[in-house]
């Protein structure tokens, strides 16, 4: 399996790594081309991947136990911080950087490719670390990840993404402009809360069911 | 689904934490079997019939509203 997989893995990285620079990027129906190549190769490149740790893990996809506290620790803060510089709109002088970007558009102004740009990363920063706590917390193991605790996994995911595109679809027929965008802010987060309220709280229901008996 | 866990579960005079370790699954697993809340894939059900030594059909039976 390895050795298949690796050469096709370090191929498909390089394309995707290194841009083919012949093109001038004002020509925009190139560079979209262009883009939409390497979002090929990209999805590639993660399929593969996944191939790979699936055969080499016995994959799940789930997380080791110990996963699901590191999450919590890391969780619980960066939601109460995201929050409150959204709210605020705090942002330090510490953290203004240069970084690269592959698309950026001013407000009102000219759409940039490729280039380095001035930006406040804290939100950047936040933002991962919520999605990769909030997947920490939501998938890994319990501590006996039994077949009912699996089924119950799956429900609650289902009914997480119901919910979450249910409040989307409100959203988007009755919240218009500015508000929108805050809702696609959250948007992008309450997925894996929703999912991971209604998963704890089926777990607990289930403990509490079965302490009561006998 | 109906089940005779319960039952089997106090001819071996054991609790349901024992069964449960035993049949590498979570107390409640057990729990919402006997409940009738949750019905096991077929490897759960063959460990139990293993575990109390009769056939998987002594311990688990069909009812009507299956059929539907």
């Amino acid at each position: 399996m390895r050795v298949k997989v690796m050469p096709k893995i370090i191929l498909i990285s390089i394309l995707t790594v290194f841009p083919y620079k012949s093109q001038s990027s004002h020509k925009n129906v190139c560079f979209m081309l262009l883009n939409v190549k390497h979002t090929c190769h990209l999805v590639k490149l993660v399929l593969l991947l996944g191939k790979l740790i699936h055969y080499k893990m016995k994959l799940n996809y789930l997380f080791p136990h110990k996963y699901k506290r590191i999450g919590w620790i890391i969780l619980i803060p960066a939601v109460l911080l995201g929050l409150f510089t959204l709210i605020t709109n705090y942002e330090p002088y510490l953290l203004e950087f240069n970084v690269p970007a592959i698309f950026a558009e001013k407000l009102f102004g000219e759409n940039e490719y490729f280039k380095m740009i001035n930006n406040n990363i804290l939100n950047e920063i936040l933002g991962v670390l919520i999605i990769v706590s909030g997947l920490f917390v939501a998938f890994s193991k319990e501590k006996l990840e039994d077949e009912l605790i699996s089924k119950i996994r799956l429900e609650s995911l289902v009914w997480a993404v119901f919910l979450n595109y249910a409040v989307l679809l409100l959203a988007i027929i009755f919240i218009y402009d500015m508000p929108f965008f805050w809702v696609m802010i959250f948007n992008m987060f309450t997925i894996l809360i929703f999912f991971i309220i209604r998963f704890n709280w089926q777990i607990y229901r289930l403990k509490n069911a079965a302490d009561y008996e006998e | 689904m109906k089940n005779n866990i319960k039952v089997e579960r106090a001819k071996k005079n054991i609790t349901q934490a024992e069964l449960s370790k035993l049949a590498k699954v979570s107390r409640q697993t057990i729990n919402a079997m006997e409940l009738g809340k949750y019905v096991p894939s077929t490897v759960l059900a063959l460990r139990l019939s293993k575990i109390f030594e009769v056939e998987v059909s002594e311990i688990f039976m069909l009812e009507e509203s299956d059929w539907e």
